[in-house]
């Protein structure tokens, strides 16, 4: 059973389009749409992911494909058979790239195509029920070998990402924290001036003032 | 900026200025005192004129004035003062500088003295007005004068400042007020010609002294001293008003009574305004009062819009999607405690435009929308772009925010970035942003429209559910956002009928659920689908639906369980629902039961409770309706009570809309719904939107009205939203005072469009910062004003008598013009007279009539309490154009236009005054409200022409109720529709249905035409004529 589809731009990680309705009777769905989402922007930080993968993430699997720099990306349930869901993509892929093949590159706003999730819709159901006949013969067709996708952990794959972040966010917090320490120091030294001489005006100042006292006074 | 008026002390022994020659007649009122100075140099001779006028106008600049050189004194004859030779010296050159000062505005606003008081020919008596300084300066008149300097400099509109004196003038007020000022700063060397620019025109002008007096009017030219007449407050009814003028003020626009109270003299209060006044008799509360009904004012042109403000802000966005009440937003808490009228705004932020003036769009791409990082301000034409492009300050929060790379642009010369041209967003007051992903919490949802009908006997009955369905199916093809529109259907009586559309299907199925404590969906999918697919089906379906329930006698309705299956199959994409509602729910959660027919509960303190829900259950729904992206349009039909005020809540909180069409017959009212119901399907909807409005330091806007739900304490949420909504709000301040001297606004409309695209639409505007009082009524806008008053009125109706609503209305016009009158009237001693700025000229006639309006007039009787909710709910979300239409309805004449039939209806349909007066026995009318026409025929009207149109004849005294107005076969009739024709087009947002009455049809003719007759006097309600008067008494009275 299909969950969610999502199709994105691998170059920036701007989404193209989106299932409609997906995942109406799942309350946890926000979580694992977020989960894909920074699975596009691990991919957009152009990491060299296998065109095919199947991502293990709690009861469910990701499954995408990435062919001209769309990637087509499905959330199934553990049971659903993997041929099946690769075949999915497949048909996605297919006729998306015969209406919008073109434009993708020149998209320029989120959900350009959001006009395919008709098209989504229609495929999705033919791939709901993994036992109809139709279905059944795609999972023994041999022809679509599936085989060697390579199957990894969530966490795994976004943990790169996260390492990533982590590293970034801790550089950028050095840096500002070095610059608080620069002004810091500057504040200390103009201290450590005033403290030197301060005593030193103060004097001068009456010393002065004790002239111009007399001067005014004789 | 005012320096002048603290000058002049000091300059003034210091100025030598001779005495000019006409020196006798220069009085210079300023110094005196009294305003009605003497008339005695009223009489004085015209020749001397030219003289004068020559003067002001050749010495624009200061220079020449400085000179030592006594330049000639620019004068304004002040009639009023009495000469007093010695005095001269001095005064004169006080006046010069003020003179001085008061031009630098004008070359700013060339365009305003034009509206040079029609009465121009007339030499009328000496004027009288004093001068007074400050008019100019009034839009940004407390700030340090460099800061208007930078100003200036940024903003490419400012008229580069000539000298310091000039930075008083960077804004000229917008307002007509302006003629105000004109009159004051020539003086008397104004010559009254309308056409005179002659403030800039260096050409010395001959002319008569102009008249400004303000009594110019009621006076004759030759009259010698006006002004006695007034201080006596007798005053002489006005003679007929002049060509121009369906206004019969007096003095209309012209009368600008440049402040005659030379005490103003160099005070900065001086409030030289022109103000309208009226004469209300000799004795005031006596009976007979000196009020000419054919004077008073009409706003027989329709609305102006304050063009001005337009020019005056080139950057500001259209007045169509954003009008204040007042264009000066006052400087203290205690001012604005001064103006009793609401301070606030009316947004409409997707007004329909003209071709051509479309809104530009904007894409940043992947540098994503900049906004401010406090904030969050869009950028928009008033930011300014800091330390050589790398910067821009926000012109809401003054924060210094960064410009990302990616829009990084150097500056010119004057600080302007280079691609100002290029970028809408910098040039343009509306704008619409590509929203980036950020702003999506889902991917655009596509248009959905779900379908609620009755199927109830009285549905079927009055032919209601034949024309739904064939409307719909017509309006298949232009719904919004192919292809990926979705649609269903439920039909309910005591039952809920579910039909699915699948698309395999040929033919619909049936399923009906009778269980309506328990509603469950009999399936999961299919209910709603996608309309493209399932096209053949829906088709289907909407033709045999006539016929299913042709037959049905079932009485109940069980609107409730219907809404909450609606509800559950609609929550997961939200959309529009249209709920068809032709009896009282009577079954299940949400049944409602009879109420308001009960008359002792009229003029109780439980009024009110008829006006409102009555089952919390409607609120709830609407509640969770609105959480779900679903916006309600409520259509009642029924001739019975029906609750509109529960029903109407489902469209109140959810951004939707009521159409009321009670008694409906499919014979006389098909069109009308057809009509309607295919505008509602097929305009241009923004879906699942959020506003917010965005406002500078210091002000807030604290509440807010139309149909929405506040998500926040400023976010409003719009499940649906289009172009024949407006909203209002009001502002409070947050200061005690305001230190900038400019406020901003923000209107940013997030929505996705039909096409499934996400937009920011952002209307930005700026408004000057006045510590005048005058200033703010200058700049009043009359069409927000009523627009946000019937607003609250109807909000208080809700919670009060209708009786506390309409004193509450007449308290804050008599509030504001007792306010005025106490600005004006101890100079001018205006004793007879009820004085009122320009700009508020309509409001007293527009508030008679907001309280004699379906929804707020009389009691039990005068409207059923259906059609007075309905209405209400109407108010609340009309634009201010529409508003102003329904409040003083078109009267037009047209019976010449059929016979002679010239074909340029446009001109020659002149709009008529609202009373029985009006209404000629031996000809035809039409009244147009903007929601329906009435064609009113007078009993002595020509039968051919009666034959013509109606296609028959009116001796047998037919039943004209049912009369369905069709076009037949001659040239009357082909006119006749001709003209409805075009007056539709001026309204598409609704069908005015026609009906027709005959003079004497009682009780038709009353309920239809005579009792919104609104100048006349109906059952307790007063006329124009006595609302004037009581208006004034109370201003009077402290």
């Amino acid at each position: 059973m299909v969950k969610l589809t999502m199709v994105a731009r691998v170059t920036d990680g701007l989404p193209l389009a989106e299932g409609l309705d997906d995942g109406r009777d799942q309350k946890d769905i926000e979580f694992y749409k977020q989960q894909a989402k920074l699975l596009f922007k691990n991919l957009s930080r152009g990491q060299n992911e296998a065109s095919r993968m199947s991502i293990e993430t709690g009861p469910y699997f990701f499954h995408y494909i990435i062919e001209g720099h769309v990637c087509y990306l499905t959330m199934c349930d553990r049971s659903y058979p993997k041929k099946l869901a690769f075949q999915y993509l497949e048909d996605l892929k297919n006729e998306f790239e015969r209406v919008n093949g073109n434009q993708i590159e020149t998209a320029a706003r989120p959900y350009a195509f959001i006009k395919f999730d008709t098209f989504i819709q229609k495929t999705k159901k033919l791939y709901s029920d993994t036992r109809s006949q139709r279905n059944l013969a795609k999972l023994n067709d041999e022809l679509y070998e599936v085989h060697q996708i390579m199957t990894r952990n969530v966490q795994e794959v976004l943990g790169v990402g996260e390492k990533l972040d982590q590293v970034s966010e801790l550089s950028s917090r050095l840096t500002s924290e070095s610059r608080i320490y620069a002004d810091k120091a500057r504040d200390l030294n103009r201290q450590a001036l005033i403290r030197k001489w301060a005593p030193v005006a103060v004097v001068l100042g009456v010393v002065m003032l004790l002239f111009w006292v007399k001067k005014k006074i004789w | 900026m005012q320096p002048m008026g603290n000058d002049k002390p000091a300059n003034v022994p210091g100025r030598p200025v001779l005495p000019s020659p006409a020196a006798p007649q220069l009085s210079t009122p300023f110094i005196s005192p009294g305003p009605v100075v003497g008339l005695g140099a009223s009489g004085v001779p015209q020749t001397t004129a030219p003289f004068l006028s020559s003067r002001p106008i050749t010495g624009t600049q200061m220079s020449d004035y400085r000179s030592p050189s006594p330049p000639p004194p620019i004068r304004y004859n002040g009639p009023s003062s009495p000469p007093p030779p010695t005095s001269y010296p001095g005064q004169d050159a006080t006046i010069y500088q003020q003179t001085h000062a008061t031009r630098f505005p004008l070359p700013a606003q060339p365009g305003t003295p034009l509206r040079g008081p029609p009465s121009v020919g007339l030499p009328v008596t000496p004027p009288i007005g004093s001068l007074r300084p400050q008019p100019q300066i009034p839009s940004v008149p407390m700030g340090p004068a460099p800061q208007i300097g930078t100003h200036l400099s940024s903003r490419s509109y400012m008229p580069p400042p000539l000298s310091e004196s000039s930075f008083s003038a960077p804004r000229p007020p917008p307002q007509p007020s302006l003629h105000g000022y004109s009159n004051v700063l020539p003086r008397g060397n104004m010559p009254p010609s309308p056409a005179e620019t002659q403030f800039l025109a260096p050409r010395p002008v001959s002319q008569p002294p102009s008249q400004q007096a303000f009594p110019s009017f009621h006076v004759p030219p030759v009259h010698a001293s006006p002004y006695h007449v007034h201080q006596g407050g007798v005053v002489p009814p006005p003679p007929p008003p002049p060509l121009g003028g369906p206004l019969g003020y007096n003095s209309r626009e012209q009368m600008q009574y440049p402040n005659t109270g030379p005490p103003m003299g160099g005070s900065l209060q001086g409030l030289i305004e022109e103000f309208q006044s009226l004469s209300v008799g000799s004795a005031p509360g006596s009976l007979d009062h000196g009020v000419d009904a054919k004077s008073l004012p009409r706003p027989l042109n329709g609305d102006e819009e304050a063009i001005k403000i337009q020019e005056t802000y080139p950057l500001n966005c259209h007045q169509r999607f954003f009008r204040l009440t007042t264009h000066a937003i006052p400087t203290s808490q205690s001012l604005l405690a001064r103006w009793h009228l609401p301070l606030g705004a009316v947004v409409h932020p997707l007004a329909e435009v003209p071709d051509g003036e479309e809104v530009p769009i904007v894409n940043f791409g992947p540098a994503g929308v900049i906004r401010c990082r406090r904030c969050r301000t869009y950028v928009n034409p008033y930011v300014t772009f800091t330390d050589a492009g790398r910067k821009w300050r926000c012109n809401l929060c003054s924060l210094l925010n960064d410009v990302p790379g990616e829009y990084y642009c150097a500056l010119d010369a004057s600080g302007r970035r280079c691609d100002f041209d290029q970028r809408p967003e910098l040039s343009k007051g509306s704008v619409e942003f590509v929203a980036p992903t950020e702003y999506m919490v889902r991917p655009p949802m596509p248009p959905v429209y779900f379908f609620l009908i009755d199927v109830s006997i009285s549905a079927v009955q009055c032919g209601l559910l034949e024309i739904v369905a064939k409307t719909i199916k017509s309006c298949l093809d232009e719904l919004p956002g192919f292809p990926r529109t979705q649609i269903g259907f439920l039909t309910f009586d005591s039952a809920l009928h579910f039909h699915n559309l699948k698309s395999s299907l040929t033919q619909p199925q049936m399923l009906v659920v009778a269980d309506l404590d328990d509603i469950f969906l009999p399936l999961p999918d299919d209910l709603l689908v996608n309309l493209s697919d399932s096209r053949h089906v829906v088709d289907a379906l909407l033709d045999s639906l006539p016929s299913m329930f042709q037959d049905n006698v079932n009485v109940e309705s069980a609107l409730g369980p219907a809404l909450k299956a609606a509800f559950m199959i609609m929550s997961r994409l939200g959309g529009k629902l249209l709920v068809f509602q032709s009896t009282l729910p009577s079954l299940g959660v949400g049944r409602l039961r009879l109420r308001g027919d009960d008359l002792r509960i009229y003029g109780t303190d439980k009024e009110h409770t008829l006006r409102m829900p009555e089952d919390p259950f409607y609120k709830q729904m609407a509640a969770e309706f609105t959480k779900n992206q679903i916006a309600v349009d409520v259509y009642a039909f029924s001739e019975k009570y029906t609750d509109i005020a529960s029903l109407g809540s489902l469209a109140k909180y959810t951004g939707g809309q009521v159409y009321h069409h009670p008694s409906f017959q499919a014979t006389t009212h098909q069109e009308k719904l057809r009509y309607e119901l295919a505008r509602d399907l097929t305009r241009e909807t923004a879906w699942e939107a959020v506003m917010r409005i965005r406002c500078g330091k210091g002000v807030r806007f604290t509440t807010y009205h139309g149909h929405f739900m506040l998500r926040s304490t400023d976010l409003l949420a719009l499940p649906a939203v289009d172009c024949d909504k407006a909203f209002a709000m009001q502002l409070s301040l947050e200061d005690t005072l305001m230190t900038t001297q400019t406020v901003y606004f923000q209107v940013a409309l997030l929505y996705t469009s039909s096409s499934g695209e996400r937009r920011i639409r952002v209307h930005t505007a700026a408004a000057p910062v006045v510590a005048d009082l005058g200033e703010m009524y200058r700049q009043a806008d009359t069409g927000a004003i009523i627009s946000l008053l019937s607003r609250l009125a109807i909000e208080k109706t809700q919670s009060h008598k209708l009786d506390d609503a309409r004193q509450l209305m007449q308290l804050k016009l008599v509030k504001s013009l007792k306010e005025y009158r106490n600005l004006y009237v101890m100079q001018h001693r205006l004793g007879g007279r009820l004085i009122f700025p320009e700009s508020l000229k309509f409001l007293p006639l527009y508030v008679l009539s907001l309280c004699k309006s379906v929804a707020l007039r009389g009691g039990y009787a005068d409207a059923s309490l259906d059609e007075r909710c309905a209405a209400g709910y109407n108010m609340m979300i009309l634009p201010i154009r529409r508003m102003l239409r329904l409040l003083y309805p078109g009267l037009y004449k047209i019976d010449e236009n059929l016979i002679k039939g010239p074909e340029d209806f446009e001109k020659s349909l002149k709009q008529l005054a609202l009373s029985a007066q009006s209404l000629d026995p031996r000809a035809l009318y039409i009244y147009d409200d903007g929601f329906s026409f009435i064609i009113w025929l007078g009993r002595m009207l020509s039968p051919d022409l009666v034959n013509g149109i109606l296609g028959f004849d009116l001796s047998g005294f037919p039943d004209l109720s049912k009369l369905a107005l069709l076009e037949h076969d001659n040239e009357y009739s082909r006119k006749l529709m001709r003209i409805i024709k075009r007056l539709r087009e001026k309204d598409p947002s609704c069908f005015q249905l026609c009906r027709v009455v005959r003079q004497g049809e009682q009780p038709r003719e009353g309920s239809l035409l005579l009792s919104n007759l609104i100048e006349d006097q109906t059952a307790g309600t007063s006329s124009y004529v006595d609302w004037i008067l009581q208006i004034y008494r109370q201003s009077q009275s402290s």
